[in-house]
């Protein structure tokens, strides 16, 4: 089975390096490519002079169209499962080879969840992360424990939805319109790093703001999407 | 308030929803731009079903006459939406004036790399 590991990256001069070589040494056998989004540090140079797979955006897109690049680039590839991959060094290689069980044996969506054995922690940091897996408990029926890991396979099928539709981004409001439409989602217990270098996208007021969109898109504006 | 007014604002708040959600439904809106317009129309749903709360707020204000306020309301709301409109033009212009400064130079390459390998 031929897996992409796609790494959207903006700005992760510090940490590309150890994200890739990590996959390259260690997990030689998964192809993988780096989708640089306009980054205005020398990832891109890095990425050039080390002789690393990537892809570059002339112009910054965000997180939904560095992933979408890759998607249209494992369609183009012809790969099996494409699974999206922090360049930050956030995510863990080792859980891959268990997430392509689950979509050889026919599931379209494997989560890398951080709460399947392990209990999800109730801190302010959790509330997105709660308050989103009820959102989506509630308009599908199905429990998704870890709802904002970026740590996602998608078989096939999915690649090619993702790769070529308009509004669909690497977000839980995705995963549930997904799950509504049919497609099956399972989860993998994984364990996932505290970023060690850069800056995190994430504020207070970007998170809240994050929240807000994905709530109301999974309670209210998922119901007018269709396929 | 007049009760026509109101009948007005819940047709219009009804109307903008189907639309909005007609674009959603066709995948020609994106989700997050959507947000303001569904904010819009529940705004105005709000009004007319409840038109308690914009006497509340005129006399508060000082406005005589109710219907002035709802006015000075959406003016407002529309001056918000042509800023961040404004806003989004600029940004697209930046990106597209990069993306075609980077397309161009990218063929001046090209080109240069092969004339050398004539």
């Amino acid at each position: 089975m031929k897996t992409l590991i796609i790494i959207p990256a903006y700005n992760e001069a510090e940490n590309i390096e150890r994200v890739v070589d990590g996959l390259i040494n260690g997990y030689p056998q998964y192809d993988y490519v780096v989708i640089n989004d306009g980054s205005s540090d020398n990832t891109e140079e890095i990425c050039k002079s080390r002789g690393y797979n990537y892809i570059s955006h002339p112009v910054n897109l965000g997180l939904a169209g560095a992933v979408q690049t890759g998607m249209k680039y494992a369609l183009l590839k012809n790969y099996d499962a494409a699974i999206q991959f922090d360049g930050d060094g956030q995510h863990n290689p080792e859980y891959i080879a268990e997430m392509e069980k689950l979509i050889e044996n026919g599931t379209n969506i494997v989560i890398g969840s951080r709460f399947v054995t392990e209990k999800k922690p109730k801190t302010a940091r959790m509330i997105g992360s709660i308050l989103i897996s009820s959102a989506i408990k509630l308009t599908t029926g199905q429990k998704i424990k870890d709802s904002t890991s970026g740590m996602r396979m998608f078989d096939r099928k999915t690649v090619k939805i993702l790769a070529e539709a308009v509004d669909l981004g690497p977000e839980p409001d995705t995963v549930s319109l997904l799950i509504r439409m049919g497609f099956k989602v399972k989860e993998v217990q994984v364990t996932m790093n505290e970023r060690i270098a850069g800056e995190s996208y994430l504020n207070f007021s970007r998170s809240i703001n994050y929240m807000f969109r994905m709530f109301t898109s999974i309670l209210i504006l998922q119901w007018f999407r269709r396929s | 308030m007049p009760i026509i007014l109101r009948i007005t604002l819940l047709a219009v708040s009804l109307i903008t929803a189907v639309f909005v959600f007609g674009k959603i439904r066709k995948s020609q809106f994106a989700v997050a731009d959507t947000l303001y317009w569904i904010f819009f129309c529940l705004m105005l749903l709000l009004i007319s079903v409840f038109p308690q709360i914009i006497y509340a707020a005129a006399h508060i204000l000082n406005i005589e006459s109710p219907a002035n306020l709802i006015f000075t309301v959406i003016i407002f709301l529309l001056l918000v939406k042509l800023f961040l409109l404004s806003l989004k033009i600029s940004s697209l212009e930046t990106k597209l004036t990069r993306l075609i400064q980077s397309c161009a130079i990218e063929r001046k390459e090209k080109n240069e790399n092969s004339e050398t390998d004539k």
